[in-house]
């Protein structure tokens, strides 16, 4: 049954482009590749619209990127394994002081989690990085909940671990503020 | 809750992991957050993980606003608009 307050397909989906392309980025490492399976997806999703029932679009868009991902691999039968290091050259001159400290620092981050196994990756990228519940998550990658918390908790650990290799991370952890 | 020697390292007690991980991201309960400060509150090697856990999230929130950039949404809503109108 469609779901009553099912939008149209332009308004739905391009409001989710930014964080389909921020997450087909933790898929594809790379900003061209991430473009083309952003671009596949969006077709992909404008012809199956009809027969979607209009609930947790974010989820059924992402499971869309997701397949379009491994349809990818299997055409290619190989991914980049790193990050290209032009890819942290976007960075104009004229940008200063914290705006280029922040500016690293979110692409260190990102490329530690880039280096993750995919099954961590995705489940800290969306959970984490895009904040969606367990549950959305869950849908969106095809695996139960506790799958998704399994995934999320080893990833972070793991994503800890690399974080730790970092001189600036100490004073950060120092001044965590601490609480629940 | 009893104390827990302090040996220097930010390593959880394994049986409070889940839990410190359900409390930094917001998904406990109130039985499991109260559970996790009363822990914490006797174990300093806990207290670390969830402060580092924290700082972590904290990070990759951040993450989050860093991308995309503008020029690549775009170029993916050109060329979506681009293949449709072909197919039209």
């Amino acid at each position: 049954m469609v779901h009553p307050t099912k939008p149209d397909f332009e308004k739905a989906a391009l409001s989710e482009l930014p964080l389909l392309y921020r997450v087909a980025r933790r898929y594809a490492m790379n900003a061209a590749e991430a473009e083309d399976l952003v671009g596949q997806t969006l077709l992909s999703a404008a012809r199956a619209w009809d027969n979607f029932d209009g609930r947790h679009t974010r989820s059924w868009l992402i499971t869309i990127l997701k397949n379009e991902h491994l349809k990818t691999i299997r055409q290619k039968s190989s991914r980049p394994k790193t990050i290209g290091f032009e890819e942290s050259g976007e960075v104009s001159e004229g940008d200063l002081g914290s705006e280029i400290d922040q500016r690293a620092f979110v692409e260190d981050i990102l490329r530690e989690l880039d280096s993750l196994p995919e099954d961590f990756r995705m489940a800290v990228a969306l959970c984490d990085v895009e904040q969606m519940s367990y549950e959305d998550a869950a849908e969106a990658l095809g695996i139960p909940i506790g799958t998704v918390r399994s995934r999320l908790f080893r990833g972070r650990r793991a994503l800890r671990e690399k974080l730790k290799a970092w001189p600036s991370d100490t004073k950060a952890l120092e001044t965590a503020e601490v609480r629940s | 809750m009893r104390l827990h020697k302090d040996n220097g390292s930010d390593e959880p007690c394994k049986h409070m992991e889940g839990h410190l991980n359900r409390v930094a991201d917001g998904t406990a309960g109130p039985l499991r957050r109260w559970y996790v400060r009363a822990h914490m509150a006797g174990c300093p090697m806990c207290t670390r993980f969830f402060a580092s856990l924290k700082a972590m999230l904290g990070r990759l929130h951040k993450a989050k606003e860093a991308e995309p950039n503008e020029e690549a949404v775009h170029r993916i809503l050109a060329t979506y608009q681009a293949a449709t109108a072909a197919a039209d």
